[in-house]
């Protein structure tokens, strides 16, 4: 990081939260109305031609999180904090503002290929319509489609290209989905879950297509994943996600060689491994994530963690940086002496 | 070791032939399991790994005897073949085969509470047993698979993902079956969870003393809980081998590349990406299903069809240029 450009972040979010008024189950009681806290407090920033991934598992507040990058969160949600990109605060703008920015400079991929592709349209009409909506000609964007199509190593592009979504597989509507992504140059692109629904070796394709993205094409991607296979091939940089903050943040060798809060080195140590003795057992975090109904007081993971104390159930823990990548919420490193590594 | 479930030369096809006419079709067959033969030893847990649509599956509902398939081969449960029994025969086989589903929550009966679900299965075969009996097994079991006994009372819909598969476990158990079969139980769960419900299956196959046929995409998952590994492509058996070994020295290039995609696992400089999509089961050519994506293809193997070649005792590999 050596000029001035990558030193600015492209992408700003501080404090971001997020929660929902529901008519039920929300309540202390677990029936009566009251609020879901999906993000409480998320702060990270996105750099140029760099991949953040953010991982977590169900309910931890990933896809909530990009949902209000791109504005798009559901109705009954309440949003606080700032999203900053290019010195504006994404959360103020209005919706017009917004739809110059989304699918311009920031775009997304989403988990399902078939089902966030609109069967009835043909894939040109889909692909061409982000630009044609700019008043690009009908031909130019047409054109830009192919060869985005041809880039992504779509066999016969300027054939298929009128073909309908069902007429593709899963791997090629993915392809599709970001062909998508790229019609407009975005700056940053937010690809959320692209490959869980995939088979592993089409997983592989669409992997190495989206560091190229990275590489030759020189774009800033979130990459919101639960699979930590693939973080570890695809991230630079890493935030877990737990009950909707993010407890441990850093590059991937940081998280991945040394881990630090409990619920990080937990998740890395119930995975199993290829190399493991299948004799041995599994790491376990026992019970289930919290339920949120309450924005939390204190630490979040301290009922599931095994290294918990007095001070987790009564406060909530700090953001701690140890390098000037590496950061985690939790009280134990303020204890060096119970040996906690 | 005695095998209690042997499949000979299973073939499992689905018609789909066209009807142009009241008096013409163009008839058509989908093979989607072909001529696959393996054994299930005492005890042992194999698992079946391969990607969608590759008939792991429908290899389930055809041993399971619930296939609308043509069925060709043996099924062999506990000596007996299952193939044309009688459904009051297929009853008493079934009792000892039981099966946990994918889906947790789509697999248990929203309007039932959780003790009638997990006691259904006694009530269907053992209908002499007292009240007090079922509900004194239904509460030894809950306790077994994890579950808190005031679980009881509750409905489905009320519980966590992994919470539900240890209710769809303690129904498959409640029978004391000796095989049991898992069709991608841990792939809707969460990492954490996933750990959780293995180590649960691992334990309850120690303590019952069963055998487990686990059918997964996840090869990972797959590597930690099976003693032997079956990979499946386009309904084919390609490899079998331990365990370890299919994971240390694969020898068909389908397991090869299937290996080196997992993420994290090949250095991206080793990594073989596949070309192409898995072809779809209707246009099989001549020669080795694998042919059109395999990286070491001869002109022979898309003529002729390779056969599953004995290398060992326990392993078998169909490729004629295998390593």
């Amino acid at each position: 990081m050596e000029n001035e450009k990558n030193n600015t972040p492209l992408l700003s979010v501080k404090d971001l939260k997020v929660n929902f008024n529901t008519l039920s189950g929300g309540g202390a009681d677990g029936k009566a109305a009251g609020k879901i806290y999906a993000l409480n407090g998320v702060n990270f920033d996105l750099y140029h031609e760099e991949t953040l991934a953010i991982v977590g598992e169900s309910g931890s507040g990933k896809s909530q999180t990009s949902l209000a990058i791109m504005g798009i969160l559901a109705k009954n949600a309440n949003v606080g904090g700032e999203i900053n990109y290019h010195g504006k605060n994404l959360l103020t703008l209005s919706s017009s503002e917004l739809n110059k920015i989304r699918g311009t400079s920031i775009s997304m991929i989403f988990q399902d290929p078939m089902t966030s592709l609109n069967p009835y349209l043909r894939v040109s009409t889909q692909l061409t319509e982000v630009l044609t909506e700019k008043g690009v000609s009908e031909a130019d964007a047409r054109a830009k489609a192919i060869e985005i199509l041809n880039s992504l190593s779509i066999p016969k592009a300027e054939k298929v290209i009128d073909n309908y979504p069902y007429q593709f597989s899963g791997g090629m509507r993915q392809r599709i989905m970001i062909a998508m992504s790229l019609m407009s140059d975005s700056e940053i692109i937010i690809a959320d879950e692209p490959t869980t629904a995939l088979d592993v070796t089409i997983q592989a394709q669409i992997l190495d297509i989206i560091n190229k993205l990275k590489t030759s094409m020189k774009k800033a991607i979130i990459f919101i994943t639960h699979d930590l296979g693939v973080v570890s091939e695809i991230a630079d940089k890493i935030a877990v996600f737990y009950a909707g903050e993010i407890v441990e943040v850093g590059t991937r060798d940081e998280i991945f060689n040394s881990p630090k809060h409990p619920y990080t080195i937990g998740l890395l140590k119930s995975i199993p491994r290829l190399d493991q003795d299948s004799r041995e057992k599994l790491f376990l975090i026992e019970g289930n994530p919290p339920l949120l109904k309450s924005e939390p007081a204190s630490c979040s993971f301290k009922d599931r963690c095994n290294s918990a104390m007095a001070i987790c159930r009564e406060s909530k823990p700090t953001r701690q940086e140890i390098s000037k990548t590496h950061a985690f919420s939790c009280f134990r490193y303020d204890n060096k002496e119970s040996g906690y590594e | 070791m005695s095998n209690v479930l042997s499949v000979e030369n299973l073939s499992v096809n689905f018609d789909i032939s066209i009807k142009k006419n009241f008096f013409f079709s163009s008839p058509a067959a989908l093979k989607a399991v072909d001529k696959v033969s393996f054994n299930l030893g005492e005890e042992e847990i194999l698992g079946i790994v391969g990607e969608s649509g590759c008939g792991k599956s429908t290899l389930v509902k055809a041993i399971m005897m619930l296939s609308d398939g043509h069925i060709s081969g043996d099924i062999i449960i506990n000596g007996k073949n299952v193939k044309g029994l009688k459904p009051s025969e297929l009853k008493e086989v079934r009792k000892n085969i039981q099966i946990i589903f994918q889906d947790p929550l789509a697999s248990l009966n929203p309007k039932m509470l959780i003790k009638d679900i997990i006691a259904e299965p006694l009530k269907v075969y053992y209908p002499e047993l007292s009240k007090a009996e079922v509900m004194a097994k239904v509460f030894d079991i809950m306790e077994k698979v994890g579950l808190n006994k005031n679980a009881a009372n509750r409905y489905a819909h009320e519980f966590s993902g992994g919470q539900c598969q240890r209710i769809g476990i303690a129904r498959a158990m409640i029978l004391n079956p000796k095989i049991l079969i898992c069709d991608e139980s841990t792939s809707a769960l969460d990492v954490s969870i996933k750990a959780q419900i293995l180590n649960l299956l691992k334990d309850l196959k120690e303590q019952f003393k069963m055998s487990v046929l686990f059918i997964s995409h996840d090869l990972s998952v797959i590597k930690y809980i099976s003693d032997r590994i079956l990979v499946f492509y386009l309904g084919n058996l390609m490899e079998i081998a331990a365990s370890e070994d299919i994971y240390k020295h694969p020898k068909h290039p389908y397991t090869k590349s299937l290996i080196s995609s997992i993420p994290g696992v090949a250095s991206k400089s080793e990594r073989i990406i596949l070309q192409g999509d898995i072809p779809s089961p209707l246009d099989l050519h001549a020669g080795c299903p694998f042919a059109g994506r395999c990286f070491k293809v001869q002109d022979r193997c898309r003529i002729e069809k390779p056969v599953l070649e004995k290398l060992s005792e326990n392993s078998a590999v169909a490729c004629f240029y295998h390593d």
